[in-house]
This record gives structure tokens, sequence and C-alpha cells, in this order.
């Protein structure tokens, strides 16, 4: 963490960005994926969605002669895994994406509350946030995935409402560890209206932790809606999505391995990619366990 | 000799005797069988209580060896004597003969009483049978004697006598004193006796030597409750288990072209079908629902995604089933006649909300999936949902509120009797949760085919039935669901049958 | 005074505790599917619902039925089973060992390969070994572990036969699960220890005796591993909730006869007892430990006030 006051000033971002390879690595892939998944409907050769009931199981590199070549093969229903992968990561990213945006928003908000303002606010808020740690994941996802429909939008409800908890104790923990400094007392002792302080003062200070947190929470996520697919929890068939595409494909591991074999390694490669470029990030901001 | 009957003393005599003229051992003579089956099922029941369960793999695996009914199939799917060894009915009561010298496995001997203590169980106001509506119109029983008893209803239902194979029987002294706990404590009267029952991990049953009948070869069964397709394959290839149910389609090759394995398959007198609700436009208009059956290949279907081992429907009821052999016009796969028939109609562009389970039947999704991509080529916007089974059952019996338009299901005919679909599904009283479908001459003529006996007119009076049904097109008619076995080739005394019983008493493997 | 503490803390945990029960129980009757229609399956007509809704006594009014259910659970009774038919807890417990097994196995794994790899990449710093570790868990945690378990029982049990498929049973029944189960943990633990050993071996007094001469073998172990040990057993404590949810995952591929699996079943057949029952046996749980964790900050330092 941190220390108050003589904190060492961090390095431009992008010049530790090009002394760690890791980190560009990591940041290299992210591009790969969000580009793809942004120009998804250029860069896929067909519909994700158009069947082609004849034409199921074909493997990497069938052709059905008339133009249209599987480059990574097709499911089931014979429809074209590269287009079903690049469309795929748009929705799977967008669900990660938004759902931490807004798990940590939340969390944001009711941590700062509660270390700020103390007393029963803060009581009711972390009893909250253990009421929320204590139920079981897959129960909630059950929960409301079964009673507002496996849209989407609930499938982001539904991270967002069990992944706020970790953000809103760390902002809790960084207000309190700044509030009592010297600084901010000052700026209280000047007058500053409480807000003020807070939001100038205090705020700034705990986005760094958040920031990490919130990458690796990024590759929890993509990980989690795969498992959620798999569960026949996730989103909706026949959208795809990495997870329903893992999970379409789970049947046929050892004959037609395609299936699942790309949705795999793009959800490996994407959370790699975050999880280095978060850890570039933390080690920007706390230089002592670079590697 | 104690226990056995007369004809098994006599076996046994000239078993040894021949054997002796002959100077061979007799032990020579008989092939060692591995002494545990190993199954793998893909279901776990949660509770062995034969009365309340439901599900594919739940009742038709372990049932039929620990408990037994009164009737039973054989393998043409006759309905045949079992612990009554024959029948008569007149008017509209059913008399029942039963085997003398059977007991239970708590040595108990079976008699009339316990055919009376199942009736009245199963069909108490209160009870929570789940077969109650089975014979639910059995309303009196008469013991005649130790082995006679007559059941009495107020008209002769067929079907009620069909839906005898149902209700297995359990010794009525260990039911009453154990109650709900029969789940966990089975007793009854068939080749195997109950050993041990572990929830979500496995059931052992052993073979009772107090059987009346021919004893299985095979000392004890194993059974093993793996869920995950590719999990279950992989223990019946590395030889784990010697048998496996549902196997998914497309693995198919890998228990076909594996030396040590064989596949046994058959159709099965289930019918998967989406039902349409009739009462919503547009598709009360019949043309509509006609078009939805010619935008539809099943043939291709059948043919793909369960690799040519189903059947595509060609009748509303499975073939095997009293009145299912009718030659009906083929609803062929004919998109432009769809798009005619949507235009006459009115109904060209118009949206589906679609539902199915995803697991719950074969390649159930994947099937819904396909007819979503085939109604959207003919021009129909459809929205496809597939949630978790609860959900989904509980939706669609929500009926005229249900959300879904089209609906997936199947509709398993285990008792071999069309009634149980006809009523359930046809007639007016109950399709309210289904298709809302309402013909009130089919209902008369439903009415009435049940109460006929004599099985040539009745297959007659289905025909009829069927006709009009598949003409009406309530539903999208599918195909009909195979029974996909895996076993080790060496495997001998086994066959899957269409009323989805499997029958592992007979079964047979060397060791 | 730590005991107004005490006494405070535990009220908050008992109340936390009604919440988690009054939580699952709202959301298990106000979710769509019932268990009666459940059990009838296809075979559902309104009236036979409404007979075995009444039987189980699920007409009653929802705050009667709370009340039951809490004023029961206090004395441990659980009720019954909806589709097994036997009462919930001996049923539910039956399943722990399972779990227990599992989860043991994942994190005697993560620690038995995570913990001598981050010690290796610390000492070792920015040399082959360090890379290798820090990719090996890179991957390790970014990869899906359901996958993995799959394709773990393609390699090992099918084409080398070397282990069991599935099931649960002897050790070698463990290996795979354990390992799958295990995936995530490994990657988290080799850079926990990484980087807190790294965090250690940077301090003053560490410095000092490597320059007296001690050696680095006894540096490394007696003094940095035992203080760079604290924080991994904090974080993975924390993620004893990640650990459950992938048992869930883990138990289904497996088979792996485990509360997570019957958890997932008594879900889907809208058990609510045994769903009930789960959840606030897990809660219980939890809670026990973070009461247990917050008292004793407390005790051993009273100048530490939480809310």
């Amino acid at each position: 963490m941190p220390e108050a006051g003589g904190r060492e000033r961090p390095k431009p971002a992008w010049r530790h960005l090009r002394r760690h390879r890791r980190a560009t690595l990591g940041a290299a892939l992210l591009l790969l994926v969000v580009a793809s998944a942004a120009g998804a409907g250029a860069l896929a050769p067909r519909d994700p969605l158009a069947q082609e009931v004849l034409a199921r199981l074909e493997p990497p590199g069938w052709s059905d002669g008339e133009g249209w070549t599987a480059w990574l093969g097709t499911d089931h229903l014979g429809r074209d895994i590269l287009s079903r992968l690049i469309y795929g990561g748009r929705v799977s990213l967008l669900i990660s994406l938004v759902s931490v945006a807004g798990s940590l928003g939340l969390g944001f908000v009711l941590g700062l509350a509660a270390g700020f303002y103390g007393g029963p606010t803060e009581a009711l808020i972390m009893r909250l946030t253990d009421l929320q740690l204590a139920f079981p994941f897959i129960l909630l996802a059950l929960a409301i995935v079964a009673l507002l429909g496996p849209s989407l939008p609930n499938i982001v409800v539904v991270f967002t409402v069990t992944s706020w908890p970790i953000y809103a104790r760390v902002v809790r923990a960084s207000v309190l560890s700044v509030a009592g400094l010297d600084f901010v007392a000052a700026a209280r002792a000047l007058g500053r209206r409480e807000t003020g302080v807070l939001l100038r003062h205090i705020a700034p200070n705990t986005v760094a932790p958040l920031l990490v947190i919130a990458f690796f929470e990024i590759a929890r996520m993509i990980i989690t809606e795969a498992a959620l697919g798999f569960l026949g929890l996730g989103v909706q068939p026949p959208t795809a999505t990495w997870g329903n595409m893992l999970a379409d494909g789970r049947d046929y591991i050892r004959d037609a391995w395609w299936l699942s074999a790309f949705p795999g390694l793009a959800i490996m490669v994407t959370a790699a990619g975050v999880n280095l470029l978060g850890d570039g990030l933390r080690d920007w901001l706390d230089p002592r366990e670079a590697g | 000799m104690v226990g056995l009957t007369r004809r098994e003393v006599l076996g046994l005599l000239s078993g040894a005797a021949g054997a002796a003229a002959l100077g061979v051992p007799r032990r020579a003579r008989a092939q060692k069988s591995v002494e545990t089956l190993k199954v793998a099922i893909s279901g776990d029941p949660g509770n062995l209580h034969p009365w309340m369960l439901n599900g594919m793999p739940m009742f038709s695996t372990f049932w039929p060896t620990v408990y037994e009914s009164v009737l039973w199939h054989d393998e043409k799917m006759n309905l045949v004597g079992n612990l009554a060894e024959r029948w008569e009915v007149t008017g509209s009561d059913i008399k029942l003969h039963l085997k003398p010298g059977v007991s239970y496995h708590n040595g108990k001997p079976f008699e009339a009483d316990s055919v009376k203590y199942a009736v009245e169980q199963i069909t108490a106001p209160t009870s929570k049978a789940l077969w109650k509506s089975m014979i639910a119109a059995v309303h009196k029983t008469t013991i005649h004697d130790k082995h006679t008893i007559t059941l009495h209803m107020d008209k002769p239902f067929r079907s009620v006598l069909m839906n005898l194979v149902t209700i297995a029987m359990i010794e009525p002294g260990h039911a009453q004193a154990a109650g709900e706990r029969i789940g966990v404590q089975p007793v009854g009267t068939g080749p195997y006796k109950f050993v041990e029952y572990v929830p979500g991990s496995h059931l052992i049953v052993e073979r009772h030597e107090g059987y009346y009948g021919p004893k299985p070869k095979i000392a004890r069964i194993q059974f093993r409750w793996i869920p995950e397709n590719g999990t279950r394959l992989a223990a019946l290839e590395s030889g784990e288990v010697q048998f496996i149910n549902n196997v998914p389609p497309d693995q198919l090759a890998r228990v076909e072209g594996n030396e040590r394995l064989k596949l046994l398959s058959t159709s099965t007198a289930r019918i998967i079908y989406m039902g349409i609700r009739t009462d919503r436009k547009p598709f009360d208009d019949k043309r509509v629902r006609q078009a939805i059956n010619f935008a539809v290949d099943n043939e291709a279907i059948a043919r793909t995604i369960l690799r040519g081992k189903a059947q595509a429907a060609t009748t509303p009821i499975a073939p095997m089933i009293l009145g299912g052999d009718a030659k009906l016009p083929d609803y062929n796969y004919d998109p432009a006649k769809a798009r005619a028939l949507l235009k006459a109609a009115g109904a060209e562009g118009a949206t589906v909300n679609m539902g199915s389970s995803n697991g719950r039947y074969i390649m159930d999704r994947q099937v819904a999936e396909a007819v979503q991509g085939y109604l959207q080529k003919v021009g129909l916007k459809v929205n496809l949902e597939t949630p978790e089974w609860a959900t989904y059952i509980g939706e669609v019996v929500k009926g005229d509120k249900a959300k879904y338009d089209m609906h997936l299901l199947g509709w398993g005919v285990i008792t071999m009797e069309p009634d149980y679909q006809a009523r359930d599904h046809y007639h007016s009283a109950n399709t309210k949760r289904w298709t809302g479908y309402v013909n009130k001459e089919l209902d008369k003529a439903i009415d009435e085919a049940v109460l006929i006996m004599d099985r040539a007119k009745a297959r007659e009076a289905y025909h009829k039935i069927f006709a009009t049904v598949w003409d009406e097109a309530p539903w999208l008619f599918l195909h009909y669901q195979p029974e996909l076995i895996g076993v080790d080739r060496r495997m001998t005394g086994f066959a899957p049958l269409p009323d989805e019983w499997l029958r592992f008493p007979t079964i047979d493997l060397p060791a | 005074m730590p005991v107004r503490y005490i006494v405070r803390r535990s009220l908050h945990s008992l109340l936390l505790l009604l919440g988690v029960s009054l939580v699952v129980f709202l959301l298990l009757h106000v979710v769509p599917g019932d268990p009666a229609t459940v059990l009838l399956g296809e075979q559902a007509t309104p009236e036979r619902v409404a007979e075995i809704r009444r039987a189980l006594g699920l007409d009653r009014p929802l705050a009667e039925q709370y009340w039951r259910f809490v004023s029961r659970a206090v004395r441990g009774d659980f009720g019954q089973s909806i589709r097994a038919m036997r009462p919930v807890l001996p049923y539910v417990l039956e399943r722990l060992p399972a779990t227990v097994e599992l989860s043991v196995g994942a994190l005697l794994v993560s620690a038995g390969l995570g913990i001598p790899l981050g010690v290796l990449a610390a000492v070792r710093r920015r040399s082959v070994w360090d890379r290798l570790s820090l990719n090996l868990a890179l991957l390790a945690q970014s990869a899906p572990n359901f996958w993995v378990g799959l394709l773990l029982i393609a390699l090992f049990s099918v084409k080398l036969g070397l282990l069991p498929v599935s099931g649960r049973g002897g050790f070698a029944h463990l290996v795979l699960p354990s390992l799958t189960l295990a995936i995530f943990f490994v990657g988290l633990v080799v850079r926990l220890t990484r980087s807190g050993m790294l965090e250690v071996l940077s301090q003053d007094y560490v410095r000092t005796a490597w320059a007296k001469g001690m050696p680095e073998r006894r540096v490394v172990f007696r003094h940095a591993l035992k203080n760079a040990l604290i924080p991994i057993v904090t974080v993975l404590g924390l993620q004893v909730g990640t650990l459950l949810g992938g048992a869930v995952v883990t138990e289904t591929v497996f088979a792996w006869p485990g509360m997570g699996l019957l958890a997932v079943q008594a879900i889907s057949q809208r058990d609510y007892p045994v769903v009930q029952a789960i959840v606030l046996l897990l809660g219980a749980a939890f809670v026990a430990i973070n009461w247990l964790v917050d008292v004793s900050y407390t005790l051993l330092d009273p100048r530490i006030q939480h809310a």
C-alpha cells in the first residue's frame, strides 16, 4: 500500500509499459480481443446464428465448396465456430465489463459511506457484505435467473449483486486508513466541507487498489460466465457466448474437440491478458513486487 | 424341497440325472458370470419409492430388478401376466388370479391383500402417488381368496387394465411400518433384493435366492449416477462400468467403433413434440400449425442431430401403440408450402415464443434450436428459451398464461395404452395446460374409445382419433425418442424395449 | 470493553443468520417452479399439484411457513426432503465428508504445489524458474477449471487408463477431482507466496541475517516463509466461497457425491427443505468463522474496534 505523505511517484504509464514486457503482452492480447469483439460485424465471415444442420460437426478448415470455409470448424448445428467465437467474445466481454463497472460502482459508494460515516451506517453496510458473502453464489444465480429470466442484462445483475462486497470492503479499509491522516485532519480543521474532503482527498486514494482488483475481477467474471453457461444458467441459446460454446462442446471434447477448444483457449487468453495487465497496474503502483 | 416349485425340483433332478449320465460334473457346464454388474445411469432417483418416481432414468432402472407388478409386457409389448397368472375382464370388473408360492424379500407371502393395499394407498384422496391417475377409476376391491382379487370400476376402462403394469407390489406390513422410508428400504418380490443406497453415489442390489422364477445369472448389480455425458461414456470406455444408458447421439461412434463395446438401441413409445397453444393468434388457425409442420424437416433432424437412431414421427403416437399404426398424409419438408399456408392465414413474419427443456430429453435443446432455425427460414421470428427444468415445466403448465406459444416435451406411453396420450393431450378436459385444444367431437370419441375392450375395434377407433389429431396439428410432430444403451460386447440377455423399462435380471456377462 | 463488543458481535451474527434464513426462504418461494410441479413433471395437473402442495404444507401463508421453518431449525429439525422423503439434516450431513475430502484435497494440492513454486520463484527472482512459475500461475488462474477437468479425464482416465473416471472411492479417485478444483488456487498460492516472500526477504532483519552469514535455507524457511504465510492464509480464507463454488462444478464433472452436487440438484428440484438447510449450514459456518476471527482480533488487540 502506498504510504502517506512520502509516496513514490509512479513512473509515467507508457514508459513503465514499454519496459515491462509482461504487462505489454497483456495489453496486446486484450487489445486483440477487444478489437475483434468491436469489429465483429466486419471480421466474422458468417452470421453466428446461421444453422446448416447438414454441415454439423465439420472439422476446422472444412469448406462447403461455395465460398464458405469454416476455419475453426462448425458446431453441432452447423454454425461457424469462428464467427460465434468473435461474436461470443463481444457478449462475454460486455457481461464482464458491465458487471465489474456495476459492482465496482455499487461497492465503491457503499464502502465509501461505510468508512466515512461510521456508526450504524457502517454496521449495516458491513453486515450486508457479510450476508452477501455468506450466500452461495450458485443459488443466487439460479434464483435471479429463474426469477427474471435468462437474458444478458439479468446475468449482469447476477454478477453485480454478488460481486460488490469485495470492493466495499477494500474501499472502507482504504478510507479508514486515509481518513486518520494528517492532511485530511488539516483539511477538516481548515473548515472544508465533509463531502469535499471525502471526494477530493479520500476517494482518489482508494482508487488504486480498486482498479487492480477490478482487473482481476474481470478475469474471474469471464470464467464464471463460462461456468454459469456450463450449468445451464447463462445467456440463452442461440446467442453465442464463450460459456455457451464451452457448454455445447463438453460432450465432444474427444471427437469434435474444436467446439470447446477454441472458446476455452479464448477464455484463457483473455483472462491471462487481463491478469497480466492487472499485474502491470499493480507493479506500477507498487514496484516492490515487480517480476 | 422347501421353496421350490414342482417344476424346479423336476428340473434339478433331470439336470443332475443328465449330467450324471454324461459323466460330466455339473459345474463345468455352467459358464461363470461376472460377480457384479456395474451400471452407470444418467439420473439419480433420489428416492426408491416405486409409486412416487418420475423421469425416464429414474423409474426404469432399478424398479424392474427389485419390484414387480401384477401384469407386465413381453418383448413384443403384449400385456402378459406377471404376479398375476391370468386375468378376466367382466363388464367393468377386472379379476386377477395371482401366482401362488411367491414371497417378498422379507419372507412374507405375496397375496391378494398386497394388491388391495397398493390400490387403496395409491387412490386415497391424500395420496402423493405419482401414478394415482393411472388407476383412480378403481373404487373398490374384493378379495375372494388368498390369490384372487377383483378390481371394481364404474365403467370398463381398458386403460386401467393396461396401467396395472405401473403399480409395483410392496409388502403391506413393511410398507406400513416403514411409511415413507420405503424410499430407502425397498421390499418387493423381484429377482434382486435391495442391499444399499447412498444417494448421489450408488445403489446395490443382490440376487434374491428365494425368487420364484428363473434366477439371474449375475449375483450383484451396482448402479452409479454419472450425470455428465462425457464422464459416463468415459466410464464405459475405460471398463469401469459395463452398462450405460443415454449414450449421446454424437458419441455413438465411440461405442460402435470400439471393439470391446456394442450399442443396443430401439425406438421407444416416447414421442418428442412441440405443443402449440391453439388458443392464441395466429396459432388458432389450423393452416398456421400445419405450416409449422411443413416448415420443419423432422427427418433431417432425426438423421443428423439424432444420428439416424430416431424415427421421424409419422403419427401422433408411437407406432407400436394400439392405434398408432395408421397411414397418414406426410408432413414432408416443404418450406414453400409452409410459406403459402402462412400467407393464406395472414401470419407471415409472426413472432413465436418458444420454450424447450435442456437435458431432459435426448438432444432436446439442440432439436429446439434446429426447429427455431427452420421456422426462421420461412420468415417467422422465433424467441427461444431453454431454462432449467423446474422453471420450464412450471411455466408450461401455466396453460393459457404460459409465455411459450410452442413448448418442447416428450410423452412416453410406458403403458402401451393410447388413452394415456389421447386423454391427457387431446381431450379438452386436460388440454388447457398444454395446447388449449378444444374439439368436442374428439372428446366424445376419446371417451368412447377407452371403453372398448376388444383390441381390433379399439384400434379402428384410435385410427380415427389420431387421424383427426394429425390433421388438426395441435403439435409440431418431431420424432420418437430412441433408447441408446452402451454395453460390454460380451453381454447377452438384454435388449432395450419401447416401454423404457430396463430389464436387468436376464443379463449375463461372462467373467 | 471486550465483553460488550463480543456480545454485540454475537447478536450481529445471529441477526445475520436470521437474515440468511429469510433471504433463502423468500427466494425459494418467489422463484418460479415449485416442488409439487417438479415431482409430478409431465403428469402435473392443477388438481394434483394442489393436492401435493397441501400435503407438503405449501399452501399455508408464507409467514406461517417461515415461522415453522425457523422454529424447527433452531432445534436442529430441518424437516423432510421432498424428493428423498427422509429427514433433511442427516441427509445433508451425509454428503459433508465428500465435500470436505475434496476441499482438503484441493487445498493440499494448492499448498503442496503452490508454496514450493512460489518460494522458488521468489528466491530465484528473475530467473527462468521465476518466469516459469509466474506463467504457469497465470495460466492456472485463467483457465476454466471444468474444461480442464474434462480434458484430464480424457487424458488420464480414458486414453492412459491410469486413474478412475469418476465417483468417490480410494485415493486414486481423489486425484483428478482435487487437481481440477485446485487449478485456480495453485496459481493464486504461487503468486501470493512469491509476493509474500519477496516482501519479507526485502526486510532489514532478513538482510541482516544474510549479511551475518546465515545459510540461505534457514533464512528462507525459518523466517521468511513463516511470515509470508499469514497473508496467504488470510486470502485463502476469503476464497472459501470460490472454493465451494468451484466444488459445485467439479462435483458435477466427476459425479462426486458432495454437498455442492446435492445443492444444485435440490435447487433444480425445488427441494425447499434441503436447499434451506444447506444454505443455513454454510451461512452458519461462514458466520461462525467470521465471529471467531473478529473476536480473537479484539481479544488479541483491544485497541481495534470494528463496527
